[in-house]
């Protein structure tokens, strides 16, 4: 898997030619990413607030390796590295590589670790392993972590109190944990299909939704205590305040409560100005999520899976998790009414992704079926309304969808 | 080999400008000028001409992306802009006194051209808001009987904006890439 590098305080110029650095001389080892999820960054302490950007990346992500850039020197230790400018390539490429290795063995050394474990080493102290020579700047302790492999995947889901900082795009082998890997049905075979149906009120998703409805009906901010924590949701803001880490909240929503505790109790509004401790959530994001991690690629009990559905929009992409297929379905579900298990036929891809949108979907009120039609699932006709556009371009939209996924 | 071209519109100051260099492949061209007085208030200068960027695809080809002058007075390019386009990705300002009326200009200024292809709307500096208002966009494109990808986006996140391209592709066809 390729290593992401955040490139912070370097001009477009200077992006691409690290980009090209990378195909011609790093074999794509490593590609540009947004700083928040980036696995190491690279900093030009010479441009515009270049040691405040440092400074920032320090504090923020203590334990990513970081490559600075400068034209005087910098002294630097353990997962820091320092590049003198102008740069020569094999300088970059060295300290890259370096950066990388250590990223590879955080991640080698976390693979057997359970989460809680490795938090608690998180917390435990270490010694400094940054120091910034450079005038002005704080030095900083770090002590390496090793990050789990499922706080990764939740890295870009609720990563501050920002409500639209959302957003995650699954890669198809993160998928898994969201959309499971149930094979295909034959929905008129009654057991296959009971196997690809859950029901919503035994996982975390059900009593979230029993909280909204009642937080709504009374207009009243509503606490759901669990035993592992609390989630207390605002629909009339739109937001939601977890009281439990990423790997609690996952945990949590993918498995059935069935024997849990849980209360669900009117609080008072929450200042959402001075969380401490608790993050908040867009409540769209949580509802969504939860309900993904539930599914696990299956519908709620009680879906007809010949009925015809439609979306009465656009689900907000942007800020919720996007796995493989999601803008396909989504683009597809918002033309005309069509069959799960049809959508699945004319997109060509696994019933199990299609089922785990309706869900989530559904859980924002974006769908709305129509009757089922007995002879209707037929995935053909859809197929050529959908492609009945200009055959002479959909090659070229692909070439285009291609280069923007690079 | 023939060139395509993707249009980005919308009011000043919604970020076309930096949309377009969030996904082109080369230094996005951007011909500001200073302010007129109307602007001034909210950029120090603006796009007077257009923006200008360019994805260079495998092979070759090549797609022109291109923003269309924040001010009004340049609608004239409009027409020309869009002849041949592939989409329209329109951005709006969420911080703006009125960014439903926003919308309604651009959206009868495009109409003809948004009949023949594809729009995605993308809402900026929505931060800016305690919450979300994106279901009034939503209702009122409903209401001109549109329902079209539209997305909270910060336009300097490039996965932003290559997402709501994405939609917009995939919206002209959702069987693109069933193969």
């Amino acid at each position: 898997m390729p290593c992401s590098v955040a490139a912070l305080g370097l001009d477009q110029r200077t992006r691409y030619a690290l980009e090209l650095l990378f195909k011609s001389k790093l074999d794509g080892r490593f590609l540009l990413a947004e700083a928040d999820l980036a696995d190491l960054c690279i900093i030009d302490l010479d441009s515009y607030g270049g040691r405040e950007l440092w400074a920032e990346q320090a504090q923020a992500q203590p334990r990513r390796p970081t490559v600075l850039l400068s034209m005087s020197e910098v002294e630097t230790a353990g997962i820091t590295h320092f590049v003198r400018k102008p740069m020569r390539p094999q300088e970059l490429v060295t300290a890259l590589s370096a950066a990388a290795a250590k990223v590879r063995r955080d991640l080698t050394a976390a693979m057997p670790r359970r989460p809680a474990a490795a938090e608690g080493q998180a917390r435990g102290s270490g010694k400094p392993v940054v120091t910034n020579a450079g005038a002005g700047a704080a030095v900083r302790s770090v002590t390496p972590r090793a990050v789990p492999p499922s706080m990764r995947v939740d890295s870009g889901v609720p990563p501050s109190a920002a409500p639209g900082r959302v957003g995650l795009r699954l890669a198809e082998q993160d998928s898994k944990t969201y959309i499971g890997s149930a094979p295909d049905i034959d929905p008129m075979d009654r057991e296959q299909a009971a196997k690809a149906q859950f029901d919503p009120g035994a996982y975390l998703i059900g009593r979230l939704v029993r909280a909204v409805k009642l937080s709504t009906e009374a207009d009243r901010p509503a606490r759901l205590e669990l035993d592992h924590g609390a989630v207390t949701v605002m629909p009339r803001a739109g937001q939601a305040v977890v009281d439990l880490r990423h790997y609690q909240l996952r945990a949590l929503a993918g498995v059935q409560l069935t024997h849990a505790r849980s209360n669900v109790r009117f609080v008072d509004p929450v200042d959402l100005r001075n969380p401490t401790g608790p993050e908040i959530w867009p409540l769209d994001a949580l509802l969504w999520t939860s309900a993904l991690l539930a599914s696990r690629g299956r519908v709620p009990v009680g879906t007809d899976l010949n009925a015809r559905v439609k979306l009465k929009r656009w689900p907000n992409l942007t800020r919720l998790v996007v796995f493989p297929n999601a803008v396909r379905i989504t683009a597809l579900l918002s033309r005309e009414p069509v069959s799960l298990v049809a959508a699945a036929g004319v997109l060509k891809i696994p019933q199990r992704f299609v089922f785990a949108f309706f869900t989530a979907a559904s859980v924002l009120d974006l769908v709305e079926e129509t009757a089922a039609q007995e002879d209707a699932p037929a995935s053909a006709g859809v197929a050529v309304r959908a492609r009945s556009r200009d055959p002479s371009r959909l090659g070229l939209f692909r070439r285009i969808l291609s280069h923007l996924r690079r | 080999m023939p060139d395509h071209k993707i249009i980005f519109t919308g009011p000043v100051g919604a970020g076309k400008t930096t949309a377009i260099a969030a996904v082109s492949d080369i230094p996005a061209v951007s011909t500001d000028a200073r302010a007129s007085d109307m602007t001034r208030s909210m950029k120090s200068s603006t796009t007077v001409a257009m923006d200008y960027g360019l994805m260079k695809l495998d092979g070759g080809e090549k797609v022109h992306l291109y923003g269309t002058p924040g001010q009004e007075r340049f609608d004239f390019m409009w027409s020309i802009l869009t002849e041949g386009g592939l989409g329209l990705v329109l951005l709006l300002d969420d911080s703006r006194p009125d960014p439903l009326g926003d919308m309604e200009f651009f959206l009868n200024a495009f109409g003809g051209f948004i009949r023949k292809t594809q729009l995605a709307v993308g809402v900026t500096k929505t931060d800016l808001r305690p919450r979300s208002r994106l279901g009034i966009y939503h209702d009122r494109l409903t209401r001109s009987g549109m329902m079209v990808p539209t997305f909270e986006i910060d336009a300097r996140r490039r996965s932003d904006v290559i997402l709501l391209l994405e939609a917009l592709f995939f919206a002209l066809d959702p069987g693109l890439e069933a193969e």
